[in-house]
């Protein structure tokens, strides 16, 4: 699958400071608004409130003059209100003074500040805003607030006499966008106007602005039934985007495809909103972590003030805002939950409601929305990948949080093995293609990657491409991205794929050298060894001597660059922790019968041995023993590169967390060959001599543990 | 106008020059509030001259960032071309 390069989901690309550390001011120049939109949050506006120059002034003489408090080298100086171009000679002046005190005081953010507004748009044509922004263009960003379609619009931001003012806004697009290019604006969805949000949408998106910042509000407005409505408009929103083949050119945050994943460390530590590094000034000049925190914007409490421009900041009352993390204000619910990246908060609203004057308390109003956002995400990026036939951007972000899982395909009972089994099956019953497409759509629905395991006569890998296929060498394929097995033979080299797997059993471990050598220009060699069940002293004396040769091999390939990938003997020389294999955790198998398997050696070992079907879904019993910390000698041994191969664990010791002892020595074999070769490739400065593998005395860690035990 | 592709210089590099533009227009932008009521003649004057002082300064920041960036990367020149960057790729375009 290639990666389309798509827009949908994203915000405009934002100014970043011209790569300095950005610090954001806000100035409310009015609590006056010529609107009075019905979900403004600046619940007490009132006309008499207006910032003095006097008072701006002071504020930017402390702003850029205490460089301890302000240590910033950018600077986004924000004007909002109320409606902040009722103010605009106000703006100017102070426009004016900023740019001269930052000119005469040598002060870094001279090179790169913006002037930025968000406006309700109803000024924006004025000849006195519009000299404004000549006078400044090279540093203005402006956001005008169109909420989606006029019946959406005009439901919400009407004028004082309930008159709507979508009209209004709209004749001025065409001036702010031949101005300021690819526009973005931030579409604001509650209860009432949730059936109108993908029309919003689309409309926003077709007087051209682009990029659409849209969400939903944190209060405890949310009815019975909203989520459903909310996830049917994006859903058929989705099909929309597709339909029209939006995806490159167009975007609404909605299909952000990096939410509603479980939060890693960083998230947890991290604070959605960035109150407490910001600073708002109100009219009269007091300071606040963010606007969000200013008397007129708060329902429940007052101000949380932290400072005036007579006295500056008090450092004490900012300091809660150091520490705030998402661990430490969120319940456990939200901490652990499965889909909590993107669920966003406002610390203003939190302090709002909280039941005491804290900034430390979540409000969740929002969680079932947030949870119905991420179900329509997850269908808009299904159905791009079924319309591209490319990966979406939301699976490369769940392989790389969650890693990348893989549903192995069966195709056959004849296909030849890749991996610790044998193929004992006599029938050649092969998958059906209904099979095969249903098992395509689990794999779809539930996030796996499809791997083919056989081709059946090359009919596959023609209908299916762009899919990863593991084959008989005998069978041609034209992808490097596959993997090509070598049955206890190395008859043709000249297939395409980059990765070889070779099978060697009892009677062929004298070859290894040999066929590796004759596969030494593949990026990757992996060898499975059959019947080590079956292996003696004089098999594991043969089998050393051979990697030892191997090694020479291995080192002769760092001499030219070329870097032999063996799984036995170079994947330990890069580990530091346990590898082994991801059965019935990273991956599963589907066999021609229907039924879901732990891996294919399961299958072909014994049928009954399943765990699911794809109507019922996947039910592995006990799968905590797949954990490397419940299997008690895998988790105190160094053989990191060790498959630890849950199918002979069972099929030799009944105990799937437990190896047999033959399957330790050969590792170990493997360790103890790789420390050599690490040995011999510092000695020659092919590699650094950091984390080198230690010395041990055993080739069976369970010797070490009985010993410890005995010992205590 | 010929375009052809001739380079392409580091992040930090990209951010070298584009605030050095930026200090150009900010620059371009205080002498536009020059005649603002709110200066005397002699903050005026002080003003007025530390505009001119720095705008040839960073002309001359700007010279030679080019000439030592051409000159490291050695990109190629035609008579009367000039270089443009690409501050979102970072890619040199030299138009001719
Ligand atoms: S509010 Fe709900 S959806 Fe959001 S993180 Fe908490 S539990 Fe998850
Ligand atoms: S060598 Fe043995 S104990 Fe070590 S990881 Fe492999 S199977 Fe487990
Ligand atoms: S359990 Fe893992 S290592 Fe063992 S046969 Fe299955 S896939 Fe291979």
């Amino acid at each position: 699958m290639g990666v389309n390069s798509t827009n949908m989901g994203n915000l405009s690309p934002q100014w970043n400071g011209n790569g300095k550390k950005t610090r954001s001011v806000t100035f409310c120049v009015t609590e006056d608004c010529n609107l009075a939109c019905k979900y403004c949050y600046m619940e007490h506006k009132n006309k008499r409130k207006r910032m003095t120059f006097e008072v701006a002034k002071k504020a930017v003489d402390y702003i850029l003059n205490d460089r301890e408090e302000f240590r910033d080298n950018a600077i986004v100086w924000d004007f909002i209100g109320g409606e902040p171009f009722l103010e605009i000679d106000l703006i100017d002046k102070v426009s004016d003074y900023i740019k001269q005190q930052m000119l005469i005081l040598d002060h870094p953010s001279f090179n790169n500040y913006r002037f930025s507004f968000s406006t309700n748009g109803l000024l924006y044509n004025t000849p006195k805003v519009q000299k404004y922004i000549r006078k400044n263009k090279g540093h203005i960003s402006v956001n005008i607030s169109v909420d989606g379609n006029r019946v959406k619009h005009d439901l919400q931001r009407v004028y004082p006499n309930g008159k709507g003012s979508y009209d209004d806004v709209v004749k001025n697009v065409p001036l702010w966008m031949e101005q300021f290019g690819d526009v973005q604006t931030k579409a604001t969805f509650a209860h009432d106007d949730l059936p109108h949000l993908k029309d919003s949408i689309i409309s926003l998106w077709n007087l051209g602005i682009k990029w659409v910042s849209a969400n939903v509000v944190f209060e405890d407005i949310w009815e019975e039934g909203d989520d459903e409505i909310f996830e049917n408009q994006l859903m058929e929103l989705a099909d929309y985007v597709i339909d029209n083949e939006l995806w490159n050119d167009y975007s609404v945050r909605f299909f952000n495809p990096r939410i509603g994943f479980p939060l890693d460390k960083e998230l947890k530590k991290d604070n959605f909103c960035g109150a407490g590094h910001m600073l708002a000034v109100d009219c009269e000049g007091r300071y606040y972590p963010c606007i969000r925190f200013l008397d007129f914007t708060l329902m429940n409490k007052v101000g949380l003030c932290i400072g005036d421009v007579d006295h500056g900041i008090n450092e004490d009352l900012q300091r809660r805002f150091w520490g705030l993390n998402l661990e430490n204000q969120s319940s456990q619910e939200c901490i652990n939950c499965e889909v909590g990246t993107g669920c966003a908060w406002c610390s203003g609203f939190n302090y709002d409601v909280a039941e005491t004057d804290t900034v430390y308390q979540r409000a969740t109003y929002l969680c079932k929305m947030h949870k119905a956002n991420v179900r329509a995400c997850e269908y808009f990026w299904q159905k791009y990948e079924e319309a591209t036939g490319k990966k979406s951007p939301r699976r490369e972000i769940r392989e790389e949080k969650l890693g990348v899982h893989y549903l192995q395909f069966i195709t056959g009972n004849s296909i030849t093995p890749h991996c610790n089994y044998r193929n004992n099956f006599k029938t050649k019953e092969s998958m059906s293609k209904k099979l095969i497409e249903k098992g395509l759509k689990f794999a779809r629905d539930n996030h796996y990657t499809p791997v083919f395991l056989g081709n059946q006569d090359g009919n596959l890998e023609e209908n299916y491409p762009n899919n990863i296929f593991i084959l008989d060498s005998k069978d041609k394929t034209s992808s490097k991205n596959n993997i090509t097995i070598y049955n206890n033979e190395v008859a043709d080299t000249s297939n395409s794929s980059d990765i070889a797997t070779i099978l060697i059993s009892k009677k062929n471990i004298v070859k290894i050298y040999k066929f590796i050598e004759e596969l030494n220009r593949k990026k990757r060699i992996n060898i499975v060894l059959q019947d080590v069940e079956k292996w003696e002293l004089e098999d594991i004396n043969e089998y050393e001597d051979q990697l030892r040769q191997v090694s020479q091999l291995v080192i002769e390939s760092y001499e030219n660059g070329t870097y032999l990938s063996i799984n036995i003997l170079t994947d330990r020389l890069n580990l530091n922790e346990h590898y082994g294999c991801e059965a019935g955790v990273n991956s599963i198998a589907l066999a021609p019968n229907g039924k879901l398997y732990i891996c294919p050696a399961f299958y072909f070992d014994e049928p009954e041995n399943n765990i699911g079907d794809l109507e019922t879904g996947i039910k592995v019993k006990n799968d905590h023993l797949f954990k490397l910390s419940n299997a008690p000698i895998c988790s105190e041994c160094d053989a990191y590169h060790c498959m630890r191969c849950k199918f002979l664990n069972e099929k030799l010791t009944k105990e799937i967390n437990t190896p047999s002892k033959i399957q330790c020595v050969i590792s170990h074999i493997e360790r103890n060959i790789t420390r050599e070769l690490q040995q011999r490739l510092i000695e020659r400065r092919l590699l650094s001599s950091v984390d080198k593998i230690p010395k041990i005395d055993y080739l069976d860690p369970l010797e070490k543990i009985i010993r410890n035990k005995k010992e205590a | 106008m010929e375009k052809e592709l001739v380079g392409e210089v580091l992040e930090e590099e990209k951010y070298e020059i584009l605030r050095l533009f930026e200090r150009k227009i900010a620059l371009e932008e205080v002498a536009l509030t020059l005649e603002n009521e709110g200066l005397n003649e002699k903050e005026r004057d002080k003003l007025r001259k530390k505009v001119e002082e720095e705008y040839t300064k960073n002309k001359e920041n700007l010279s030679t960032w080019w000439r030592e960036k051409s000159e490291k990367y050695s990109w190629k020149k035609v008579k009367n071309g000039v270089w443009e960057i690409d501050f979102n790729t970072n890619k040199i375009i030299l138009k001719g």
